[in-house]
């Protein structure tokens, strides 16, 4: 049910007035974050970022780069994927370059030192004898890892891991995947993909890319930014002030949760009436660098053609280098525009900050 | 000692570091030792460039006589010769011709003596032909190479098709140092025979002597590997640091026991164990020049390893104390034979 626009103050000295139906609607919030959720911003990169898919980790160990550190990834034999601090504690040579042994465990490739992901341990080192282990003293920094809607997420925080969210979509497994790098903030990817998931990736036909028809719905929950927007399906330049060619409009959610670099979008009857739905997963590279993957699924009559066609335009985007320019482009945009979304998440990094800030004032004058 | 990162900017004589706190490969130069740059073989009438601590050294022949200059031939021509601390100002280096190198002194040069040129028991001094020399760059710095040869324990995963694998019925490490040096002596009973040397070893097992001695100061390394029933392989391996991130191996094998073809094949393998080590040790050196001091861990196969650091170490804190001389156990020109068990 629709509620009636309440009445607030426009200013001194001017009578009230009911609030227009263009201003954004924005729910009741919870008055703070819960504790263990905390905004990463430009100086602090924690969180829990998606730092592959699922499926590329496979045999080996892959390198990834992490806000700044370098990671080495690799599944155990229980098929769980560990994620260990790139760099051998023996002779500092990167794990990844190694390889992960019959029983699950990541060997280095230069002198053969063998570690357990899970708790860092060294188990063995070659050429000792049977009677012989390897010191206890012998620890890998390890990662907290999980796996969320086909990604590979690691927790970067100095704190213990809080709870992954629930994903907000139900449905079959997605089928298509892109990745792409961004050269911005990942604070600023997150904002981006918060105004316009569909311009941002290239997949306005599906989530709408265009101007908005209406206003913006934003409902915050404890953990979650809940975004409704009603979008020009196509992104196409305006003659003027003539209308634009192509009237077609697209709704779609989306869903931001808080603390980690996971976003969610769901449009529905978009397309040739198909339901499409949008997992992105960000991952800060460096201070300035931001590392995007989408998984998209496509529920409908004609799902398989519609999906071979944004696969093609996908690729042709990304072997372009359009694909990356597009979503920089929209970054400049969303630095300086305001947002319903984009404000309340500003709102929140800095409330977390200052949270952060007398956290650390507070360990400082008790140690 | 000097800072690397300075000498290389500067043509002033070097700052002296504090103190060493951590062992970081390409931090510092150790000063007043001779550098085999360059096998006499490759130096020409047009010569050759051959940095030393990130200092360019031109080596070329005038008239028939080797020189050792700061300045280019070309420079020589056109009167334009120029020169820092390590030639007096006069831009031409102390040089020496032995073991089928030359030799250049890097330090006060004051302070060159013949008397201080490492002795090399197994190879002639006039040198050997140039079919059994080679040149191996590595992308990184000296002092890791010289770890990587003294833990010979890396070969049993890179160069296992060369070397042979872990496994043996007794594999036993022996170190043996001086302030100068360090003698690493690696003794694996029982081993199965490497793929390598398969068709030329009538066995299915070996015993594996590695002896390898390290003059800390230079970065000269003499090996000797030692295969029964099997070659004996013997080998004088500078590791001449260039820059922070390129040291240069100008390789001389003197292969025994073994086939005529044997002996002159034997240095084409250079490149391909060359390519297996700097695999490793080129993002090695990324993470020591830029990553944080941390202390490595060991296990007992790196106690040469870690002897070798302690040396360094050492003879860094003396340089920096102004000491530059060499101690009474550390003779660079001693016999090392017995070390080395050449026969």
């Amino acid at each position: 049910m629709v509620s009636r626009p309440t009445t607030v103050p426009t200013g001194f000295g001017t009578p009230p007035v009911s609030t227009p139906t263009c201003a954004p609607t924005v729910a009741d919030a919870p008055a703070a974050l819960p504790d263990d959720v905390r905004l990463p911003d430009a100086s602090r990169l924690e969180g829990w970022w998606a730092v592959a898919a699922d499926a590329e980790v496979c045999d080996g160990p892959l390198a990834v780069r992490l806000a700044g550190k370098e990671v080495a990834l690799y599944r155990d034999k229980t098929g769980v994927v560990r994620a260990v601090d790139d760099l051998c504690p023996h002779r500092r040579l990167p794990l990844s370059l190694g390889r992960v042994t019959p029983d699950g465990h990541i060997q280095c490739g230069y002198h053969g030192w063998i570690f357990d992901g899970s708790s860092g341990r060294c188990t063995a080192i070659p050429n000792l004898t049977s009677e012989e282990r390897p010191s206890g003293r012998i620890r890998l920094p390890v990662f907290t890892t999980a796996s969320w809607r086909g990604f590979v997420v690691v927790w970067n925080g100095t704190d213990s891991a809080p709870a992954l969210p629930d994903a907000a979509m139900r449905g079959p497994e997605p089928t298509f995947r892109g990745a792409l790098d961004v050269r911005a903030p990942v604070a600023l990817v997150l904002d981006a993909l918060a105004v316009n998931p569909g311009a941002a990736l290239g997949l306005g036909a599906l989530f709408g890319g265009g101007e908005e028809e209406a206003a913006v719905s934003v409902r915050r929950d404890d953990r979650a930014l809940h975004i409704r927007r009603v979008r020009q399906t196509l992104g196409l330049r305006r003659i003027g002030t003539f209308d634009p060619f192509v009237d077609r409009v697209t709704n779609a959610t989306t869903v931001v949760h808080l603390g980690t670099g996971l976003i969610e979008a769901i449009a529905e009857n978009t397309i040739a009436g198909l339901t499409a739905q949008l997992t992105v997963g960000v991952a800060p590279v460096s201070g300035h660098r931001t590392t995007v993957r989408w998984s998209l699924g496509l529920h409908g009559r004609s799902a398989s053609s519609v999906r071979q066609v944004v696969a093609a335009a996908a690729a042709m985007r990304k072997r372009t280098g359009r694909a990356a320019a597009t979503f920089a482009r929209l970054v400049d945009e969303v630095e300086t525009q305001h947002d319903p979304a984009t404000d309340i998440m500003r709102d929140l990094r800095s409330v977390s900050e200052q949270r952060f800030t007398s956290d650390r004032d507070l360990f400082e004058e008790l140690s | 000692m000097t800072d690397v990162s300075a000498a290389t900017q500067t043509h002033a004589k070097p700052r002296i570091t504090d103190t060493l706190m951590h062992f970081r490969p390409g931090s510092v130069a150790l000063q007043d030792c001779w550098l085999p740059l360059s096998q006499l073989a490759q130096i020409g009438r047009r010569g050759v460039r051959r940095p030393m601590h990130g200092n360019p050294v031109h080596l070329w022949r005038h008239n028939g006589q080797l020189r050792a200059t700061e300045y280019s031939p070309k420079d020589a021509r056109d009167g334009r010769r120029t020169g820092t601390w390590l030639s007096a100002g006069t831009g031409d280096l102390p040089l020496v011709e032995r073991y089928g190198y030359a030799w250049v002194w890097y330090g006060e040069p004051s302070h060159a003596a013949v008397e201080l040129l490492p002795n090399v028991p197994h190879i002639p001094v006039e040198g050997l032909p140039r079919r059994m020399q080679g040149n191996v760059v590595f992308d990184c710095s000296y002092e890791l190479v010289c770890e990587n040869l003294l833990d010979l324990t890396h070969a049993d995963y890179l160069h296992s098709a060369i070397t042979g694998d872990p496994l043996s019925e007794n594999d036993r490490i022996s170190i043996d140092s001086t302030s100068e040096t360090v003698t690493m002596t690696r003794t694996a009973l029982g081993r199965a025979v490497p793929k390598a040397q398969r068709a030329f070893v009538k066995a299915d097992k070996q015993d594996f002597i590695a002896v390898t001695l390290v003059h800390v100061r230079s970065g000269v390394c003499l090996l000797h590997g030692d295969f029964m029933p099997g070659m004996s392989v013997r080998m004088l391996h500078p590791c001449n640091p260039e820059t922070q991130r390129r040291t240069r191996t100008a390789v001389t094998f003197n292969v025994q026991e073994c086939s005529p073809v044997v002996r002159n094949m034997f240095p084409l393998l250079s490149h391909v164990v060359g390519r297996q080590d700097n695999w490793a040790i080129k993002p090695q050196n990324r993470n020591y020049l830029d990553g944080e001091s941390h202390r490595d861990e060991n296990s007992r196969f790196d106690a040469a390893a870690v002897r070798y650091r302690k040396v360094f170490n050492d003879l860094a804190e003396r340089q920096q104390r102004g000491d530059y001389a060499y101690l009474p156990d550390g003779d660079p020109a001693r016999n090392v034979s017995e070390e080395l068990r050449v026969r």
